[in-house]
């Protein structure tokens, strides 16, 4: 909790110091005087990942490439760890963020959203060891009841305000959250769909979808960029907006979410 | 007399009972250990996901190269190599100024140590990176890089720094950690500095060398051969520090870790490995100090 | 060796004083040393001869009192003290030879530093002392390899070769295993014999009768008693003189 509020901090200081800058709003001209578009995204199972010979592949991946192809520019990833990931984009590390970042109020104040390329919620995973049969919501309502989760992020959001009487455990990543109620040390776990469903089809004896296939909330993730680039938000919004049209987001959505056979074995052998 | 007949032989040492035990109880311990973790633990154990990380094999090329693990132990190694040496420069420079006579250097020299020694590396790289990197770097022009053009694309360049387009945050990562370890280094000079004897000064003084002389003739050369034993222990700690880099995303081999961990959902496996080639890397270079040391002390006999 | 106005002597000090912090270590010194002479101080330990001389070349800073130096005040702070320096010889009880650099480099970085010498000459000067202190052939070892004899006359010869018009010496034997001391002192004695103006701080009595023009007593930061060797050693005037010659002499 300490540790985004010092980065909320930093940047808005950093968003201050900086933003008497009179170079705002010709991030578009920038993009196409250089030819290449650097964009900012975390490694984050099916959002961007690694293959086994260690390029990127992912959802974000084929829309990010897709829309510099689109504004006739070059592609560059930043690989960026997402703790940091608002304050890089301030500090004009990257152009934008193309990272499944789901628009909040709160990262709204410091960065602006362009229109939501996918909506994807938050999925939970539960431990049949310790809450079996459970499948409502005042089923885990309970302050006996564990929930672990990413910190920092969404689903810790979502946890405590679905299930505020639940004691709300917080991991640096998905993983180890996960890894919690496969050992049968918390009762669930939250994040966003679809890694609560690959990992109870990964562990089928020990971890169940209580809710099945529903999300327990509705995210909107969009891109995310600096204040002031007013043009260039424009510019990607209705990119979105025709892609939504056409379907291309989501058959390449359903490619990469639905379910991992089409791409498990990129990834890496098992 | 002959002084070079040796002594006579020593008994070998041979294991006792009490060895014995010891060993079986550490032994015990591990085992007992490992058991309760895996009777504990749930999890699907797959290291070829993982080991596949370190190398693959390049249909193009028809060889094996590097893959991200090892591409990021690579970066690492740069990494320590080149703040080391920018390191080394600081802390020469804040070193001196912490010894000599000018009070505002010695005040200087002083802020810079304390600051960085009483504070976290985790706040110091966070400062810097956001605030500073973000302003000088544009301001000298390295944002704009050309990295197409001759030099940056040469194999030379990728061999020093790694991939030019990546330049920038490597600098940044590698000024940031210089920086840091600078000021362990300073800490050493000054040690080196001080620790030699105040005789050496005063005769030097006494054949009437000028202060600036004495430093570079006489006490320097002396403190240099002090401080290369603790240099060397602080270039491996840099090595170890430098995983922190990874928080600005700098992608050493830390930093690729966490992307590995996360594509495979391997964390142990992952973490396991990683934590291997970091030993292997720091205790590499502690047995070629350790034998470099040795072969020095013999050639001054 | 060097033709001095013998009117003007080399070293005067007038009315020296020297505290550390609140302790008095040297009170009211008077002492004038005309080119050419040899002066020993002695006395018992503490009685503050190393500090006097050290004064000479402000290794020592004091606080009252005036050092004059072949005609130049000395002074704390002073700019430009290494010219004083570099007509000052120092030998100090402990050799203070550096150890990375091999004898014949101890003896030459001075010039070349100090007079802008080429290696060439330097090193012809060098060689010459060193067959001076009867050395020659360590030129090219370090001071490491080199027993306490032979690096305190390295350490003669380093100081030889800046040409200085006078010579400290520090306790000079104090470090030294008693076979070596002989070789030491007999290389002083034919300095002093060349006509070396020395001040020589050591409990040599022997080498003091023989070479000394005046023997200084010190005690407690005081100097007590002056006085050539003839008189110093058969009548000592005060009451500490000659407790400490009873002292020295009496095993």
């Amino acid at each position: 909790m300490t540790i985004s509020k010092i980065f909320k901090t930093l940047t808005l200081v950093t968003l201050l110091t900086l933003s008497g800058n009179a170079l705002a709003d010709d991030l578009l001209i920038d993009i196409q005087k250089r030819g290449v578009m650097k964009v900012g995204m975390a490694t984050f199972v099916p959002w961007a990942m690694r293959d086994k010979d260690g390029n990127l592949i992912g959802f974000e991946i084929d829309v990010a490439t897709k829309l510099a192809e689109d504004m006739g520019v070059k592609v560059e990833f930043v690989p960026t760890a997402w703790s940091g990931i608002i304050p890089a984009l301030i500090a004009k590390k990257f152009d934008l963020i193309i990272g499944g970042m789901s628009i909040t109020p709160q990262r709204n104040l410091t960065v602006n959203f362009t229109e939501p390329y996918a909506h994807s919620g938050q999925q939970m995973a539960a431990s049949m060891q310790l809450a079996d049969g459970f499948d409502s919501i005042d089923d885990f309502n309970k302050s006996s009841v564990t929930i672990a989760c990413r910190r920092g992020a969404t689903p810790c959001i979502a946890a405590q305000k679905i299930f505020p009487k639940a004691t709300v455990l917080r991991f640096d990543d998905d993983a180890q959250a996960f890894q919690e109620v496969v050992n049968g040390n918390a009762h669930g776990m939250i994040s966003s769909a679809p890694k609560p469903r690959f990992w109870s089809e990964a562990y089928p004896g020990k971890v169940f979808l209580p809710f099945g296939s529903e999300n327990l909330t509705r995210g909107d993730e969009a891109f995310a960029l600096r204040k002031g680039e007013h043009d260039a938000l424009n510019f990607f919004s209705n990119w979105i907006t025709i892609n939504t049209s056409n379907g291309w987001l989501d058959e390449t959505h359903a490619y990469w979410f639905q379910d991992q056979s089409a791409w498990k074995d990129m990834v890496a052998p098992e | 007399m002959n002084r070079n007949i040796p002594p006579p032989l020593k008994i070998k040492k041979r294991l006792t009972l009490v060895d014995c035990l010891l060993y079986g109880a550490v032994a015990l311990l591990i085992f007992y250990a490992a058991y309760r973790v895996n009777d504990v633990l749930i999890y699907h154990w797959n290291w070829s996901k993982v080991l596949g990380f370190l190398v693959k094999f390049d249909d193009e090329t028809q060889s094996w190269a590097s893959n991200l693990l090892l591409q990021g132990l690579w970066t690492t190694l740069r990494l320590a190599l080149w703040a080391t040496v920018l390191a080394t420069v600081f802390g020469i420079i804040m070193g001196y100024w912490r010894t000599c006579q000018n009070l505002t250097l010695r005040i200087i020299s002083r802020t810079y140590v304390e600051l960085i020694r009483n504070m976290p590396p985790i706040v110091f790289i966070f400062i810097f990176y956001f605030f500073v990197s973000s302003q000088i770097f544009p301001a000298l022009g390295i944002e704009d890089i050309d990295s197409d053009g001759a030099f940056a694309s040469s194999t030379i360049f990728h061999f020093m720094f790694g991939d030019p387009r990546l330049f920038s945050n490597f600098l940044a990562g590698m000024i940031c950690l210089a920086l840091f370890e600078g000021a362990y280094i300073t800490e050493i000079v000054r040690a080196g500095i001080q620790t030699t004897e105040k005789g050496q000064w005063e005769a030097a003084r006494a054949i009437g060398l000028s202060p600036f002389n004495v430093l570079r003739d006489i006490v320097i050369p002396q403190a240099v051969r002090k401080i290369l034993p603790p240099l060397a222990g602080q270039f491996i700690t840099l090595i170890k520090d430098s995983a922190i880099i990874s928080l600005i995303s700098i992608q050493e081999l830390t930093f690729v870790a966490t992307e590995v961990a996360a594509t495979t959902t391997r964390v142990f496996e992952t973490w396991i490995l990683v934590g291997f080639m970091y030993f292997v890397l720091c205790y590499s270079f502690a047995l070629l100090f350790a034998h470099l040391e040795r072969r020095a002390k013999r050639s001054q006999r | 060796m060097s033709e001095n106005n013998t009117d003007t002597p080399l070293v005067e000090i007038a009315g020296l004083s020297k505290w550390y912090g609140d302790f008095s270590a040297l009170h009211d010194i008077n002492l004038t040393v005309a080119s050419g002479e040899k002066v020993v101080v002695c006395g018992p330990s503490g009685s503050g001869k190393s500090t006097m001389i050290r004064c000479i070349n402000q290794l020592e800073e004091h606080q009252v009192g005036t050092i004059m130096v072949d005609g130049r005040e000395v002074k704390p702070g002073m700019k430009n003290i290494e010219e004083v320096r570099r007509d000052v010889g120092m030998v100090f009880q402990s050799f203070n030879l550096f150890p990375h650099l091999s004898v014949i480099d101890n003896l030459t970085i001075g010039p070349m530093r100090n007079k802008g010498y080429s290696r060439v000459q330097a090193t012809e000067t060098a060689m010459h002392f060193l067959e001076r202190v009867h050395i020659a052939e360590q030129a090219d070892k370090y001071p490491p390899q080199l027993s306490g004899g032979q690096q305190q006359r390295v350490a003669i010869a380093r100081a030889l070769c800046l040409k200085p018009k006078i010579m400290l010496f520090d306790e000079p034997t104090s470090a030294l295993d008693p076979e070596m001391i002989a070789g030491v002192l007999d290389i002083m004695i034919e300095l002093a014999e060349e006509g070396m103006t020395m001040i020589c701080v050591t409990h040599e009595m022997g080498f003091a009768r023989k070479v000394a023009d005046r023997i200084v007593f010190m005690d407690e930061g005081e100097i007590v008693e002056v006085a050539d060797p003839e008189n110093f050693f058969n009548n000592p005037s005060t009451e500490r003189s000659k407790l400490f010659l009873s002292q020295l002499l009496g095993h």
